[in-house]
């Protein structure tokens, strides 16, 4: 998604329109990125309203090098991570063993390209998860964060990152599964 | 947004894949009042940090301008407080015989005529024998004599710019023995406030008992007895009341914000408070403790054993002779170590020390009952709090990890409070109070609240009860 120079100069400028203008055009892109890091839709409202503001509030500081979504996302996620950190949830468990990287590897685990779900269902399934393999989960999948970079956002050791990844792959897959032979079976019932 | 290699991303790749390729896209629509709280939260910062060094000369002249007017306007509205007694002894008003139209020398006093506002004519002359230094004279027509003389004179006041109004009620007496009753109210002009001395428009006495044949004694005795005017409290500057009142009084509180459904909780303050009237109003500051009960939300991690199934053991087998084998079994129990996790919720206690700045005004006023309104901002700072633990009691259970998912309360708080002020007095200085009252608060109570629209404008309804005592200048109370 592309925006608009005069919307960008518009909100360094401190112009209402503007920044409404710009609040319509990713207000639905970054509700669902806040969603994934929130308990419930109001806490994702919150995050995301205090997401623009800061949106706002840093704009003159982008520099037009990348993509203004990215930029736009990350301030979101930072937000998300720091409301977290603030407060005092600890959800992280810390595992006194240490995973082998060959632990994580679940033979069962398909490699090949599962059936479409629909995001919603996908969603869920992530806002199901504990707290803890949700945000590691999210920060490694989707937001491409390294199990090094999860570990220093939030504190935690790599190891835990780690563990809460693998639990969290886990509880999705037989999310999944379940799902799938949910649908299987109202299929042939069908 | 990562450099570094994932090793292991191809054993999960469709799974991640899966979530990744239908996540990214995905778009969720905010709810619709979402804006407004952003555009709120805009200005609200935009008023934070406003510079006023940017604003022109023009308009500093211009306000300075609109202050100096404003103070002067004040000066001219507010009285001195000090206050005159009238130094006037009583009036007297006396009948005086037809034909006699000197001083009343004799007695020492000065003489003042009146003017006749309700139009008897008569030959005779009336005289107002004062005490004070002013003599005046007037001649009177009393062709058709009549007695007359004040019944009551009355000096009230005004809420409009302090005026003073002079109402005399006075009754006359016909010859032929008809009584007639007439009320006059006037206002007291500035030179006469200021000079202390005045002109009484009342009817005049017209002379001689022996004009009313036809009245018995007993109504002229009545008559003759009446006089003019006596004992006006004249006060040259009309009295603004000023004084304190101390008062001290409990409030229960509703207050109602939502964190995720819509919640309220229960606070308790304790008040004391000091009170400045000036007239109709007031000032008011104190402090306020106050003890606030909110939900503390524990999430209780726990490992214990518990039966995931069971399977059959065989004890013994019997062949019988048809070759049936009978085998005897038992159900064995299989336990495993499951993770549980139980939500606890407690009731933690925040204590908060709170100062207001109320201004009231006073509505009405009778003899015990007063009714004022007064508004004004409070700030409020957390001074104490007492956090509740969680309630864990889970046997054959090995406790792994507790997570308070309690939000942490704000420290300090600003709220802007009305309240309707009831007064009963029970004596002279001494009264009871109920205050019922509104307080808007501009942060959420608890960190987490920061931007959710509800969350945002929490508010509290309470009731406040309890005694106020006047001090210095007393009011005028039963």
């Amino acid at each position: 998604m592309i925006v608009d120079e005069t919307i960008l100069e518009g909100c360094i400028a401190g112009k209402r329109e503007a920044q409404y203008e710009l609040y319509r055009k990713f207000a639905s892109s970054m509700l669902a990125v806040c969603f994934r890091y929130a308990r419930n839709r109001d806490e994702a409202e919150d995050l995301l309203q205090e997401g623009f503001l800061k949106v706002f509030q840093k704009i003159s500081s982008f520099r037009r090098e990348g993509s203004f979504e990215g930029w736009m996302k990350r301030i979101m996620i930072n937000n998300a991570l720091n409301e977290i950190k603030k407060n005092r949830r600890s959800p992280f468990l810390e595992d006194i063993d240490v995973i082998n990287e060959t632990q994580i590897i679940d033979p069962d685990e398909s490699a090949g390209n599962p059936d479409p779900v629909p995001a919603d269902v996908l969603l869920e399934m992530i806002r199901s998860l504990p707290e803890g393999y949700r945000i590691v989960f999210t920060l490694y999948v989707m937001e491409d964060f390294s199990h090094k970079e999860i570990a220093s956002e939030l504190s935690i050791s790599e190891n835990t990152s780690k563990t809460q990844l693998l639990k969290a792959r886990r509880a999705l897959k037989n999310k999944l599964n379940e799902y799938y032979s949910i649908k299987k079976h109202n299929f042939i019932n069908e | 947004m990562s450099e570094e290699q994932k090793p292991q991303a191809d054993a999960h790749s469709g799974l991640d894949n899966l979530f990744r390729n239908t996540l990214d896209s995905h778009q969720i629509e905010p709810s619709r009042g979402l804006w407004k709280g952003i555009s709120r939260k805009l200005l609200r910062a935009e008023l934070r940090h406003f510079n006023f060094s940017n604003l022109p000369k023009a308009f500093w002249i211009g306000a300075a301008g609109a202050v100096l007017v404003g103070m002067v306007f004040l000066f001219n509205q507010i009285p001195d407080g000090k206050t005159t007694e009238n130094d006037y002894s009583p009036i007297i008003i006396k009948n005086i015989p037809k034909g006699n139209t000197t001083s009343g020398s004799s007695e020492n006093k000065s003489v003042r005529t009146i003017r006749n506002p309700l139009g008897f004519s008569g030959g005779s002359s009336a005289r107002v024998i004062q005490n004070g230094p002013s003599v005046r004279q007037t001649q009177i027509n009393a062709a058709s004599p009549s007695l007359a003389g004040n019944i009551s004179t009355r000096i009230t006041k005004t809420n409009k710019n302090h005026e003073v109004i002079l109402r005399s009620e006075t009754a006359s007496l016909s010859p032929s023995g008809t009584e007639k009753q007439f009320r006059e109210d006037r206002l007291l002009t500035s030179q006469e406030r200021s000079t202390n001395s005045y002109e009484l428009k009342y009817l005049p006495v017209l002379s001689g008992t022996n004009l009313f044949p036809s009245v018995d004694e007993d109504t002229l005795l009545r008559f003759t007895n009446l006089n003019g005017i006596t004992n006006i409290p004249l006060r040259t500057h009309v009295e603004i009341p000023q004084f304190f009142t101390f008062n001290m009084g409990i409030s229960p509180e509703l207050s109602m914000y939502r964190n995720g459904d819509q919640y309220s909780e229960t606070n308790y303050w304790l008040n004391a408070g000091m009170t400045y009237h000036v007239g109709k109003f007031s000032v008011q500051t104190g402090i306020g403790l106050g003890y606030v009960f909110d939900h503390a939300d524990y999430r209780v991690n726990y490992k214990s054993k518990d039966s995931i199934g069971y399977f059959t053991s065989i004890i013994s087998f019997t062949v019988t002779p048809g070759n049936i084998i009978v085998y005897t079994t038992k159900d064995i129990p299989v336990y495993d170590s499951l993770q549980h996790a139980a939500d606890d919720r407690a009731i933690s206690r925040y204590t908060y020390l709170r100062i207001p700045l109320m201004i009231g005004y006073e509505l009405f006023e009778s003899n015990r009952f007063s009714l004022g309104i007064k508004a004004g901002p409070a700030i409020s700072f957390l001074i104490g709090s007492k956090e509740a633990l969680p309630f864990i009691d889970y046997p054959n259970a090995r406790l792994i990890r507790v997570d308070n998912n309690s939000l942490s309360r704000v420290k300090m708080n600003w709220e802007i409070e009305a309240a309707l002020d009831l007064e009963y007095r029970l004596v002279k200085d001494f009264s009871i109070y109920a205050e019922p009252s509104y307080k808007h608060y501009f942060k959420p109570f608890e960190t987490q609240e920061t931007t959710s629209s509800k969350a945002r404008d929490p508010y509290s309804v309470g009731i406040e009860i309890g005694a106020r005592y006047n001090f210095g200048q007393k009011k005028n109370k039963p």
